[in-house]
């Protein structure tokens, strides 16, 4: 298709967390310009993307989130390749979601490329219960493993915007002092073909040339 | 009725325009009546231009153009031939429609849309109202208060013609509803809404054909009840492949032997058979979304049976590109061939579901990693798979399988870009393409766009009145999926035995399971990442093996 050509950058970034967190309502949130715009003729056609401004530059950020398509087996499998960025939701209501941010995590670096910039996201998506995570807790989880971290509220929009610019910021910059692989780029400039002659080279690089 | 009503007009701009522009609409993503030849397009020449709130109600109020004189017929709109030559007189009608409102507003104005120019009004409400009330509520209300036809104040203030078009409007309605939706009276063991109902037919529509239907559906009921107790209603794992195990040791056919004309058509008539069985409504987001929630573990098991559908069929790619790991790399290329050529036919077939199931089977890891078989597919066969491939790109929020799926949803046949001469070169008889094909949509893009449109829209306004406007737009998606299952009709093939047996003997492989097996068809190099992920965490599995 490649009609819209008035972006610099393709950047996708994936929602991963328990379900019942808050992922769509995240995701409706941030991209609820563009869900509305005419939504007469629209329905949900463009809920997934969204372009910011980052220093001049046109970011197209491209948001995964498997609503409704769990139990799809295969689909799934295709989640995290080219991302190159994630956040990881859990609910500060309800502690569980939060003990399973370690093995999203783990999920998470065995499935992407390791330069992936991941933030945690502690959301509130419940109007009545009471929070059950502290954030210096939550802070100082994310600050051991190298993670931005931001509370959000998916009931007051509350640093939601916020929270997918820090992380498309944060990708840009990665992108734009090289710190990142030559393949890692192109995997971020997305738009070739989906084929095995791609995804070999992917494999491959990860394989040798893999840091 | 009305007198109360306040306009608040907002604007009317645009509304001069209107009533000269005739062009044809593009055509728009996801707009049902596109599918519909029938339906002129008039759509976009519906202007809304103002409000009207009342108590308890919040009317939308627009501006429609309405053609009088139809100069093209039927088929020629078929055929997208618009002779416009004659005079085509266009009207301005003031359309109201209610956007929201209490529940009893939206039942009372199920009954005053039926005679106004809201007419699929009842339908949608009918489709969605179970997300916002239940089915007792909506009749209480509809026969205790505004299908009120025994003798009483309201109804004796009636003219006759008042009375017999109320009866008209209530006899509609309740026949669509008994049609379309009898599942909602399945409340066994006392059925109360049945009871309910038939005792207001007898009394108000004795000896009708509504209230034989009725009883007709109690009785069904009871016979269900008693034969549910000893079987199952609907198989959840793959529903056709219920053919006894023959043991392990006998000789299976391969499936190399099977034709992928034959294959195709074999999960066509699977697939076809469980997506007309979808209960469209399950497909909404506030109750699909449900259905990892506790004690809800049995909703919407439709559709669940279509996603086990897919995952028997991705499993069975996986299966067989994986089995016998002692094969060379040029004959596995053969399966892999085989199951494009597969993909391919269901293309052909407007299988849209098992296309993509066999897909995202051949680009899973544990397949797409076989690099040297994979070197052993022919160009021609990479390069359908690559085309193939493409129709699902996700780019545009999958703009292109959308829009194949709205300009061949109910055409005859598939309109292939994909090397037509090679269709033609090809020994087997050509398909007949003057009948009718249907269509089988990949269902997980609907279930996301109902899901992020259930959160993205509120169900209450701000005031607590049901945002009805909502349920509009959803059913626009359900439209859609209700189109494509008529359409499904129209698939003729019958089943081959031996297929059945061979499916249900293929080998189930969790994503564990075919990774290792993967790794020993082509061990990992040594590098650390790999290494890292042959340890796949089991988290990711667990979700994904149901």
């Amino acid at each position: 298709m490649g009609t819209d050509l008035a972006y610099n950058f393709v950047f996708k970034v994936v929602l991963i967390g328990e379900s019942g967190v808050g992922k769509s309502n995240l995701l409706s949130r941030f991209t609820k310009n563009e869900f509305n715009h005419d939504s007469r003729t629209t329905i949900g056609v463009e809920f997934s993307t969204r372009s910011i401004q980052v220093d001049s530059i046109t970011i197209k950020a491209q948001i995964w989130d498997t609503a409704g398509l769990e139990r799809y087996r295969a689909i799934t499998s295709a989640y995290y390749r080219g991302a190159v960025g994630a956040l990881l939701v859990y609910d500060i209501t309800k502690h569980l979601t939060y003990e399973n941010v370690e093995r999203w995590l783990k999920e998470l670096y065995d499935h992407a490329d390791p330069h992936i910039v991941v933030m945690l996201v502690g959301n509130k998506s419940d109007l009545g219960n009471v929070r059950t995570v502290p954030t210096e807790e939550a802070k100082v989880f994310a600050e051991s493993k190298g993670l931005l971290f931001m509370e959000t509220s998916t009931l007051e929009s509350t640093n939601v915007e916020s929270a997918f610019l820090e992380v498309l910021t944060e990708i840009h910059k990665k992108v734009a002092s090289k710190e990142v692989t030559r393949g890692s780029i192109s995997a971020v400039t997305l738009g070739q073909a989906l084929g095995p002659s791609r995804e070999f080279n992917e494999e491959r690089r990860s394989c040798c040339k893999s840091s | 009725m009305f007198d109360a009503s306040v306009w608040r007009i907002r604007s009317i701009r645009d509304s001069v325009r209107l009533e000269i522009c005739d062009e044809p609409s593009p055509a728009v993503l996801n707009r049902f009546t596109h599918l519909d030849p029938d339906t002129p397009h008039l759509e976009n020449a519906s202007q809304e231009i103002g409000e009207e709130v009342e108590d308890g109600a919040v009317f939308s109020i627009s501006l429609r153009k309405v053609q009088m004189y139809q100069s093209s017929s039927k088929s020629q709109r078929w055929m997208g031939v618009d002779s416009d030559s004659g005079l085509s007189l266009y009207e301005t009608c003031k359309l109201r429609t209610i956007k929201a409102g209490t529940l009893e507003r939206l039942v009372e104005y199920m009954v005053t849309a039926f005679r106004g120019n809201d007419s699929t009004y009842v339908t949608i409400f009918l489709c969605t109202y179970r997300t916002f009330a239940t089915t007792k509520q909506v009749l209480d209300l509809l026969l205790n208060r505004y299908a009120k036809l025994q003798p009483g104040s309201e109804v004796r203030r009636m003219t006759p013609d008042e009375r017999t078009e109320l009866r008209n409007t209530v006899s509609s309605i309740l026949g669509a509803w008994l049609d379309q939706y009898s599942e909602d009276f399945w409340k066994p063991p006392d059925y109360s809404c049945l009871r309910r109902l038939i005792h207001y037919l007898q009394l108000s529509f004795p000896g009708s054909d509504l209230e034989r239907r009725a009883c007709n559906l109690l009785s069904q009921f009871h016979r269900r009840l008693q034969q549910e107790s000893d079987r199952d209603v609907l198989d959840q794992c793959c529903a056709f492949a219920l053919l006894q195990e023959n043991g392990f040791h006998e000789e299976r056919p391969d499936f190399l032997n099977f034709d992928p004309t034959v294959v195709a058509e074999q999960f066509t008539l699977m697939d076809a058979e469980l997506f007309k069985r979808v209960v469209p409504y399950h497909c909404l987001g506030s109750i699909w979304s449900q259905r990892d929630k506790k004690g809800k573990e049995h909703l919407a098991p439709t559709i669940r049976a279509t996603v086990s559908q897919f995952n028997c069929v991705t499993n069975c790619v996986i299966s067989t590109c994986l089995s016998d790991r002692t094969l060379k790399p040029a004959h596995r290329a053969r399966i892999l061939e085989h199951w494009i050529q597969v993909a391919r036919e269901c293309r052909i077939l407007k299988n849209f579901s098992s296309l993509r199931a066999i897909l995202s089977a051949l680009q899973c890891n544990p397949v797409h990693r076989l690099k040297k078989t994979w070197d052993e597919v022919s160009r021609e066969n990479i390069r359908i798979f690559q085309e193939l491939s493409e129709i699902f790109s996700d780019e545009n929020n999958h703009s292109l399988s959308r829009e194949l799926l709205i300009k061949e949803g109910t055409s005859k046949f598939a309109t292939l870009e994909i090397n037509p001469k090679r269709a033609q070169r090809r020994q087997q008889p050509q398909r007949d393409l003057t009948v009718m094909q249907g269509t089988i949509p990949y269902l997980g893009t609907f279930l996301t766009d109902l899901v992020m449109m259930d959160t993205a829209m509120k169900d209450y306004l701000d005031g607590g009145l049901i945002n009805f406007e909502k349920r509009r737009k959803e059913f626009e998606v359900i439209a859609q999926i209700k189109l494509l299952q008529l359409a499904c009709n129209n698939y003729n093939f019958k089943r081959v035995a031996g297929f059945s047996v061979w499916l249900s003997g293929v080998e189930k492989l969790s994503e564990a399971e075919s990774y290792s097996q993967s790794c020993e068809i082509e061990p990992l190099s040594e590098s650390a990442s790999n290494t890292l992920r042959a340890k796949k965490s089991s988290g990711i599995m667990k979700r994904w093996s149901e």
